[in-house]
């Protein structure tokens, strides 16, 4: 059994934890002797129901009733502070679970919302309130610092919530990893080198600037904003706790922007500034954490969308296959061209999957070449051959040889080929011919497709590698493109650091012209 | 005549298969679910064996590295088919021994099956 399995070991636990954080909190600048603006346990007392569980509120009780009658409280006294620290837990956790299905891990923007609004402004309220009404009633603080008392209360609590839960929550809800590479380790060291660096000159002097002046305390957003880029919540929560207890700690020392008026207004405005930054620090870390997952989901979306559309293809490609050669033994023409205009579409339809596929890979930016060694002659051979077998129509003639070399993705090589050769088919209906013409020089190898089709006007030749453009042309197909495949072309030459470009005359024909950089 | 193993879950495609393979004199043996494949392939004794990757009860990428630890199974090609794009990162990285994407032409099925059952 392990020791969060124990119920009664768990309780002990959270209270002698609440009593111990109290005290200490209790120890720093107390406003009337209770209301204190550091107040850890509150961010404790949350973070440990929402993690284990709210059964153990009772131990919130315990704990926070022991430490003010240690203070001095009167008993009843005690008995409500007592009450209200552990409603103010109580609430918001039952809050956050109820009304924003909260998850520990902060990484959704409801989540943070949720923690603010609900946890940290919404529900420390009953134990400012209930704390503040139980002193005055017992005699403890008189009328006038009714309001100082519980605004200090309530600030303490928030601030709590703000700093102290959500790491807490955040570096519980998942398994910490040491692996991690070192280029991130380094990104890691140079942040940290940055983080310290501002703390120094917003409160320490450095450089000699003057630590006193307030506008230096803007400069923590750059770092933060780093590393709630780069490290996701874990990393902005940790910063948001290290960065309030060092500023804490330096304003308590009399060092700092904080320290110019009396000691309580001081704290106030050094807590107002470690809420606005630990809001917006954790805003930033969840939206950017949202916004990975939803691309990851993407991914997976069109990758399994890919897959089962595939899938039926397959079937219904092999089955107009067996139909096609079972024609071919018992002629009947008509039945033959039906069923290759069918081989035809379907051929269309497995291309444009592939299409989608990749560009959602290069938007990605996860278009990974497979480079190898091969030769360019059997490549465009090869391809030209495949080709061929599509037109009746048009001869596709090669011209010229490089017998050179290249180090490339071979399949993406000849899938940028293919697509050229297949829009010279289409885009010349009444042209009976398509050059490949094949050459080299000491740099690189440049292949050039040629036909003698409806051309591209001199407007829309700027455009013809842009994602989803089409040219407007007269011919009526059976199918028609949706603008995808040059695009894909251009990018695949880009990543081979090549070069793709078009030259065309309107109603005389295109060349498509590409060049593959040798490696050296 | 040369005995092909087919793993694959789908019906439709493994019908297929199994008629296009047949038709050239291959006999062919289905099985429709990834349970057991080493007992299986111990008891058909397959020329060839075509693995769909992505089946129910199995790993494709274990089942071949299961089938080419043993002795008796090592030495029988398998040609992984799936409609999955990154089906050539995983034939190079598991040990199969060649791959077919789908939808594949029924040459290129006959082709590969041949080109790994004549030698």
């Amino acid at each position: 059994m392990k020791i969060k399995d124990h119920y009664a070991v768990m309780m002990v636990a959270l209270s002698s934890i609440y009593f111990v954080t109290a005290r200490f909190g209790l120890s720093l600048n107390a406003v009337s002797g209770f209301a204190t603006l550091v107040w850890i346990p509150t961010g404790i007392s949350l973070a440990f129901l929402l993690v284990f569980g709210l059964k153990y509120w009772p131990g919130i009780f315990i704990g926070a009733f022991l430490a003010n009658l240690f203070t001095g409280a009167p008993l009843l006294s005690a008995l409500g502070i007592g009450l209200g620290n552990t409603s103010e837990a109580l609430i918001g956790a039952y809050l956050l679970i109820k009304i924003v299905d909260f998850k520990n891990s902060l990484e959704r923007l409801k989540d943070v919302l949720g923690l603010i609004i609900i946890a940290a402004i919404f529900s420390t309220l009953f134990s400012a309130t209930v704390g503040v009404a139980s002193l005055y009633s017992a005699g403890v603080i008189s009328a006038s610092s009714i309001l100082s008392t519980w605004t200090a209360w309530w600030i303490g609590d928030t601030i709590s919530n703000l700093v102290v839960a959500p790491f807490i929550l955040v570096w519980m809800s998942s398994k910490f990893r040491l692996k991690t590479s070192l280029k991130k380790l380094f990104e890691a060291f140079v942040a940290i080198l940055f983080f310290s660096f501002i703390y120094l000159i917003i409160f320490a002097n450095f450089l000699g600037l003057p630590a006193e002046k307030l506008h230096f305390v803007y400069l923590i957003f750059p770092p933060l904003t780093w590393i709630a880029l780069r490290f996701g919540q874990r990393g902005a929560v940790l910063a948001i706790l290290v960065f309030s207890s060092l500023a804490t700690l330096s304003t308590l020392l009399g060092q700092g922007p904080f320290i110019n008026a009396s000691p309580s207004e001081n704290l106030i405005a050094l807590q107002i500034y470690m809420a606005i930054i630990s809001i917006t620090t954790m805003i930033l870390a969840s939206i950017t954490s949202e916004r990975e997952r939803l691309s990851k989901v993407k991914d997976e979306f069109i990758s399994i969308a890919s897959h089962e559309l595939k899938t039926p293809i397959t079937t219904i490609k092999g089955y107009n296959q067996l139909l096609f050669e079972h024609l071919s033994k018992h002629p009947d023409k008509k039945a033959i061209y039906y069923s290759s205009k069918l081989n035809d579409l379907i051929g269309y339809l497995t291309r444009l999957i592939a299409d989608f596929f990749d560009v959602s890979k290069i938007q990605a930016g996860k278009l990974d070449l497979q480079k190898e060694i091969f030769g360019m002659d059997e490549l465009v051979k090869e391809a030209r051959e495949d080709i061929q077998h599509l037109s009746n129509v048009h001869k596709i003639v090669l011209k010229g040889e490089t017998k050179k070399q290249i180090f490339a993705d071979r399949y993406r090589i000849r899938q940028v080929l293919i697509n050229l050769l297949l829009n010279a088919i289409k885009f010349s209906p009444k042209a009976n011919k398509i050059n490949i013409f094949l050459s080299s020089s000491k740099r690189e190898v440049k292949i050039e497709v040629q036909d003698y089709g409806i051309g591209i006007s001199k407007k829309d030749l700027e455009k013809v590698f842009e994602r989803f453009f089409q040219a407007n042309t007269n011919i009526r197909q059976s199918v028609s493109g949706i603008g995808l495949g040059l695009y894909i072309c251009s990018e695949i030459i880009k990543q081979h650091g090549g070069k793709i470009w078009a030259n065309s005359i309107k109603g005389k024909g295109s060349t498509f012209s590409f060049n593959i950089p040798l490696e050296t | 005549m040369k005995k092909i193993l087919v793993f694959e879950d789908n019906a439709g495609i493994a019908e297929l298969v199994e008629i296009i393979l047949k038709e050239r004199g291959f006999s062919v043996k289905t099985v429709e679910n990834g349970k057991g494949v080493l007992r299986v392939v111990k008891k058909i004794k397959p020329d060839l064996i075509l693995l769909d990757i992505l089946m129910p009860g199995m790993k494709g990428q274990e089942v071949i590295k299961v089938l080419k630890q043993e002795q008796t199974t090592k030495n029988i090609p398998v040609i992984i088919f799936s409609a999955l794009n990154e089906i050539q990162d995983i034939a190079k990285n598991s040990r199969a021994d060649d791959f077919l994407p789908k939808p594949f032409d029924t040459t290129d099925l006959v082709e590969i099956v041949k080109k790994h059952t004549s030698s």
